[in-house]
């Protein structure tokens, strides 16, 4: 049996409130506030092994590329675009698959990507 | 079964899984794109018969004389995309021109005219409409979404007919312009011919004549635009078909070499063997196990 891996993504943001508001209203995220020994800030659920921690303080490891996978990137892309998120162009092809990009408030810059096997 | 979603722009979307059917003649208002997501379907376009597979689709202009035939012990999946005049008229023009030309307000000199062939089904175009199919039977009501849908499905048919069309006319080798463009339309009936009678015994005399080339000539001119002969194309679309019957089917092995057309077992697992580096029964155990643990994912 394969092992579960889990992914922690750190993003830094200039505000808390505003990142919670667009995590949990544009992009219909799950967000919960979280104040560890080592992390405080808010943890917004992508999926069962995605975590994104938000921050307004620095951390090592931290992002400003966030790459996040997808099953059905079209639907991800109109979904997101009807709840007021900015795309920066629209779904293209790569070799790995479809791709879309939007970005925060902040400038981060969020890759949807739908992993397409070319190979078959 | 059949579900249809027409969208306002007027586009539509036909979702069809029957054993049988014969369509009358249609006369569409639309362009046509049809798919074929699980066993065949005949399709007469132009008194041409073509058959469509699941690796395969077709596409018909606007106003194209064609009816279609489905007679089948399992039932059939079918999809048709009805795409309306406008939409695939802008799509053209992104397609065809730059940015620049585009905010000029450049007009593209002729209507869209598509190629009325078999075209292969590129796996972009089969994930988005397995997503276009999974979503029309959800129930889902969102236009912009099934327009995304189609925008991608039409671009996708672009670039296929590109590769298709455009690079393997331009690997032709003819002095007259008007000659290669006959040879090029004859060498499609080859393909087209090739594509639609896997499954039976196919005699290269019958291709030829089916195509109005002599055999000499279609071995020569085949290779040329393809890269293979029309034997080594065959042999390569039986293969590719019956893998897809071994990744999709419990059909015992006995039936999928009927299904595909290869006449005995041993020159097919040779030549499975050959190709894809393992044995059919071998190849779906592995996939078997690979889809087992990826629930686990």
């Amino acid at each position: 049996m394969r092992k579960l891996t889990t992914t922690h993504l750190y993003v830094k943001v200039s505000s808390l409130v505003n990142a919670i508001t667009f995590f949990s209203e544009q992009l219909n995220l799950q967000v919960k506030h979280t104040s560890l020994r080592h992390f405080s800030g808010a943890v917004a659920l992508y999926d069962a092994t995605t975590s994104i921690f938000l921050s307004e303080k620095t951390y090592p490891g931290q992002t400003t590329e966030i790459w996040l996978n997808t099953h059905d990137c079209l639907e991800q892309y109109c979904r997101l675009k009807s709840n007021g998120v900015w795309f920066k162009a629209q779904p293209h092809y790569m070799s790995a698959g479809l791709l879309a990009e939007f970005v925060d408030a902040d400038g981060n810059s969020y890759f949807i990507l739908e992993r397409r096997n070319y190979q078959d | 079964m059949r579900v249809v979603k027409e969208l306002s722009n007027q586009n539509r979307i036909v979702y069809e899984r029957t054993c049988g059917m014969v369509s009358k003649v249609q006369k569409e208002a639309a362009y046509v794109i049809k798919f074929v997501l699980f066993g065949m379907e005949k399709c007469v376009v132009n008194n041409r018969a073509i058959s469509i597979f699941p690796d395969s689709f077709t596409v018909l202009n606007v106003e194209t004389d064609h009816y279609r035939v489905i007679d089948s012990a399992t039932p059939v999946d079918s999809l048709s995309l009805y795409l309306d005049a406008n939409f695939v008229t802008d799509l053209n023009k992104t397609f065809f021109l730059d940015q620049e030309q585009l905010l000029d307000g450049v007009e593209l000199k002729s209507t869209p005219h598509f190629i009325e062939t078999l075209y292969p089904l590129t796996v972009d175009l089969k994930c988005n409409i397995n997503h276009l199919k999974h979503q029309l039977l959800e129930g889902i009501d969102n236009e912009a979404l099934f327009n995304e849908y189609l925008h991608h499905c039409l671009w996708g048919y672009y670039k296929v007919s590109h590769q298709e069309i455009t690079e393997k006319f331009q690997s032709l080798d003819f002095l007259k312009a008007k000659t290669k463009k006959e040879v090029f339309r004859r060498l499609l009936l080859a393909k087209e011919f090739l594509n639609s009678n896997s499954d039976k015994e196919v005699i290269l005399e019958d291709v030829a004549n089916y195509c109005c080339l002599s055999v000499n000539h279609l071995l020569r001119t085949f290779k040329s635009a393809y890269g293979v002969s029309p034997h080594q194309y065959l042999i390569q679309l039986r293969l590719n078909r019956a893998k897809l019957l071994l990744k999709t089917t419990r059909y015992p092995l006995s039936e999928i070499l009927c299904l595909v057309g290869f006449e005995n077992a041993s020159s097919f697992v040779r030549l499975f063997k050959a190709n894809v580096g393992t044995t059919p029964l071998k190849y779906r155990k592995a996939l078997v196990q690979h889809y087992f643990f990826a629930s686990y994912k």
